[in-house]
């Protein structure tokens, strides 16, 4: 075998995946939802094992039931606080944004807590070369300083944002373990704040362009209501190079503001995926494990690719679906012309275009997303990340420490938007 | 058998650290050689963990003893070998076994939505507060206002009174909060009744009702709603549902319309309990008022008839007729010189409660 030391792999084949999601879709549809917590575990174990570090797989540990239990106790959980807030919304009748605004908080503090504690079961359950990962630190400590990281971002109209994130990641990466060894983590926003201004600019030009036509129009407003509110004689006394000059200011800002947010809008879309890549690369070059340094060479094209590939791929299916159904239909017609003549061919190609449209969005949606959007996305941070000194990893030792519970998993289900079938640690 | 060899490399579960071993696999033993390491392993004792192929990670079932070698032959060679080689741990079913339980759960779940909520629904509401209810009643009228459009409310003086006077011979012993309003609509006959005693008419109701009776018989109707709370009910039954459903469903592709779906076909078969219950109350009153109580089974068809066909069809068509038959079954008839429920200058006056509105 050749020895690839140093180098994170990852299996581009993707032999058996698609058989695991078909099988996951169906038996989730079937089982009114419940089979996604198994669905979800043979995603992980895939992905896992299919990662190479250093030669060796991943292993992922966790069991489908596991989810389960943690989504029962979870609904459990969740019952009486959001009956809680639903009450309190009634309890404050003349304060809505008071009791929304305290659901809103608590919901964000619950689902900040179930990622970390999620991840935390995550991190139990991931073996390599026999060794258990873990993960301490509290969940609360996460939510909290969570809350205080998008606090501050909010009072800085979103300057603060790499900050923030750079703080949850040193604080993910510096409870998590392998076996005896603490990883390591100095991120920095200020390393990526270069990357995040890029996109902040795009927002706030707009934004301020919006401040300068709102203070243009009430400076110029009353000045362009003068004509209709004054009596005629007086109206005709205005020096009418005032209104002229503050219709064109207002005009030419409207008009610049429009642009910019039609540019800008899809421009945020477009760029988010180049400021991850930054962030990743920032934040996975700044993991330490003992000796051993993460290098990353991550590219905003990397991340770019898989969804580029995914638009593509699902334009094709769409094309070759649709000519399917096409051929389909006309060959309905042609054998059983006779009987559907008399109720006109309009139901057949109905039938056709509803089914091939469901098919498309099923496939799409379900089969391509896994395969070809997040396996792409996977591998892109896999291959292009490097173990700096790969002999002194042999230096990690097993630690005696069980694995979690998995709380986590199932309010991270029951909260996050998302789902539990995104994969990642 | 000939015997097969290939490089490894070995680790013992306790570090990370690879040992370069050679494989010799002979008569179903694996041994494994390198410095000073010799193994020995049975080959039914083995067990693969995940991996692509090639590359094979094994290692008997009950160490944390573990070689990986990446070699076509060999990892062949042990498939044929060791029959439970991918066998998982103890008490890790297959999928059938696990589809099948997680089948028998969501049905459980869905049982639990279906049965279990609205006993619950039906034990809580009961215990819920006045003063909760009438909060909640006022913001349910918020909304149901917004959703008609936010019709006028009528206040004729005259017609207001004639109101006040039918619903004093109606209502029996209900809870003082009781409230009756009447808002304008042009298009829809119909009474609704909200939390915290709240009853809504719609104008076009006394449009099309010919009789103070017919208008008592649907009044008296909504009355049966409040004194069985069916609107707290309903409420905490169609949230308890519609939570449970949409963490039973999770994130799949369109949830949202399958939890829609799902508490409509749930709560449909407690509404026509409840009509059926509040369709005996409206008979027990109006005949106790002394009014003609099958008077609201005529109206009843009468707006039904009016209604989409294609929905009276799907739904309220057949069960309009069973209602009918059941509320003309229940009612006695009216003593022949009885006094009418309203005079005929209230009902007119009634009629034209929304008169002094302005046009809307």
């Amino acid at each position: 075998m050749p020895e690839r030391g140093g180098e994170i792999a990852f299996d581009r084949s993707l032999a058996g995946l698609t058989g695991i999601v078909v099988k996951g879709f169906l038996l989730t549809l079937v089982t009114f939802g419940i089979y996604r917590f198994w669905y979800a575990t043979n995603l992980r174990r895939f992905f896992w094992s299919r990662t190479l570090v250093d030669g060796s797989p991943a292993a992922y540990t966790g069991h489908g039931r596991d989810l389960f239990l943690g989504f029962l106790v979870a609904i459990v959980l969740l019952a009486p606080i959001s009956t809680g807030l639903s009450a309190l919304s009634l309890l404050l009748p003349d304060s809505p944004l008071v009791a929304s605004g305290l659901g809103f908080g608590v919901l964000f503090l619950l689902g900040q807590f179930a990622l970390y504690r999620g991840r935390r079961y995550r991190a139990t359950r991931t073996l390599w070369r026999g060794i258990r990962l873990g993960q301490d630190g509290s969940g609360l400590a996460y939510a909290a300083l969570a809350t205080a990281g998008w606090l501050l971002v909010l009072a800085t109209l979103g300057l603060a944002f790499p900050f923030m994130r750079a703080a949850l990641e040193r604080y993910r990466i510096r409870h998590t373990l392998v076996g005896t060894s603490r990883m390591e983590s100095d991120a920095r926003g200020l390393a990526v704040l270069r990357s995040w201004l890029l996109l902040w600019a795009l927002v706030a030009v707009p934004v301020v362009l919006l401040l300068a036509l709102g203070l243009a129009e009430d400076g110029c407003g009353p000045m362009l209501d003068a004509p209709l509110t004054l009596p005629k004689e007086r109206a005709e006394a205005l020096p009418d190079w005032v209104p002229t000059s503050c219709d064109s200011v207002v005009q030419v800002l409207a008009a610049v503001f429009v642009v910019l947010l039609v540019v800008a809008a899809p421009m945020v879309l477009v760029l988010y995926p180049y400021y991850r890549a930054r962030e990743t690369r920032a934040f996975l070059s700044a993991i330490r494990l003992d000796e051993v340094r993460l290098v990353s060479h991550l590219t905003a094209w990397d991340l770019y690719r898989p969804y580029l590939a995914y638009i593509v791929q699902c334009l094709k299916l769409g094309v070759v679906i649709t000519l399917g159904a096409a051929v389909l239909a006309v060959l309905a017609t042609l054998f059983f012309g006779q009987a559907v003549s008399q109720n006109g061919e309009g139901p057949i190609f109905g039938m056709a275009i509803v089914v091939a449209i469901y098919a498309w969005y099923l496939a799409a949606s379900v089969v391509l997303y896994v395969r070809v959007l997040k396996a792409g996305l996977w591998r892109a941070v896999a291959e292009t990340t490097w173990i700096s000194d790969a002999a002194a990893l042999g230096a990690i030792v097993a630690a005696a420490r069980g694995a979690s519970s998995s709380l986590g998993e199932g309010m991270a289900d029951a909260l996050d938007g998302h789902g539990i079938i995104d994969i990642g640690l | 058998m000939a015997a097969l060899t290939g490089a490894g490399r070995y680790f013992d579960g306790r570090t990370a650290r690879p040992v370069p071993v050679s494989l010799r696999l002979e008569a179903g033993r694996l041994a494994v050689s390198g410095p000073d390491l010799r193994r020995d392993w049975n080959g039914l004792d083995l067990r693969a963990e995940d991996a692509r192929p090639p590359l094979m990670r094994v290692g008997p079932a009950d160490t944390p003893e573990r070689v990986e070698f990446s070699d076509k032959a060999l990892a062949a060679a042990l498939e044929a070998l060791c029959p439970d080689l991918h066998v998982g741990p103890a008490g890790q079913g297959g999928t059938l076994t696990v589809a099948l339980w997680s089948m028998a759960a969501g049905i459980t779940l869905l049982g639990l939505a279906a049965f279990g909520v609205p006993a619950l629904a039906d034990a809580i509401a009961p215990l819920v507060p006045a003063a909760v209810e009438e909060r909640i009643g006022a913001l349910v009228e918020d909304q149901i206002g917004s959703l008609l459009g936010n019709p006028p409310a009528c206040a004729a003086p005259e017609g207001r009174a004639a109101l006040g006077r039918l619903v004093t011979r109606l209502r029996g012993d209900l809870p003082p909060g009781l409230r009756v309003s009447v808002r304008r609509s042009r298009t829809d006959a119909n009474a609704l009744t909200l939390p915290g005693g709240r009853v809504m008419v719609l104008s076009k109701l006394l449009d099309e009702a010919r009789s103070p009776d017919e208008f008592a018989g649907v009044l008296a109707h909504e009355f049966g709603h409040v004194a069985a709370r069916d609107p707290t009910r309903s409420l905490i039954r169609s949230s308890g549902i519609a939570y449970l459903l949409g963490y039973l469903v999770g994130d799949v592709a369109g949830s949202a319309v399958i939890v829609a779906l799902g508490e409509n076909v749930l709560s449909a078969g407690y509404s026509r309990e409840a009509e059926r219950a509040a369709d005996a109350y409206a008979v027990a009153a109006v005949t106790r008022a002394g009014g003609d109580a099958a008077a609201l089974a005529t109206i009843l068809e009468r707006i039904a008839a009016d209604r989409d066909e294609s929905l009276a069809f799907l739904r309220s068509h057949p069960f309009t007729r069973e209602r009918a038959a059941a509320i003309r079954s229940r009612a006695a008839p009216p003593a022949a010189d009885r006094p009418p429920l309203l005079d005929a200058p209230s009902w007119a006056a009634l009629r034209a409660i929304c008169a002094t509105n302005p046009p809307g």
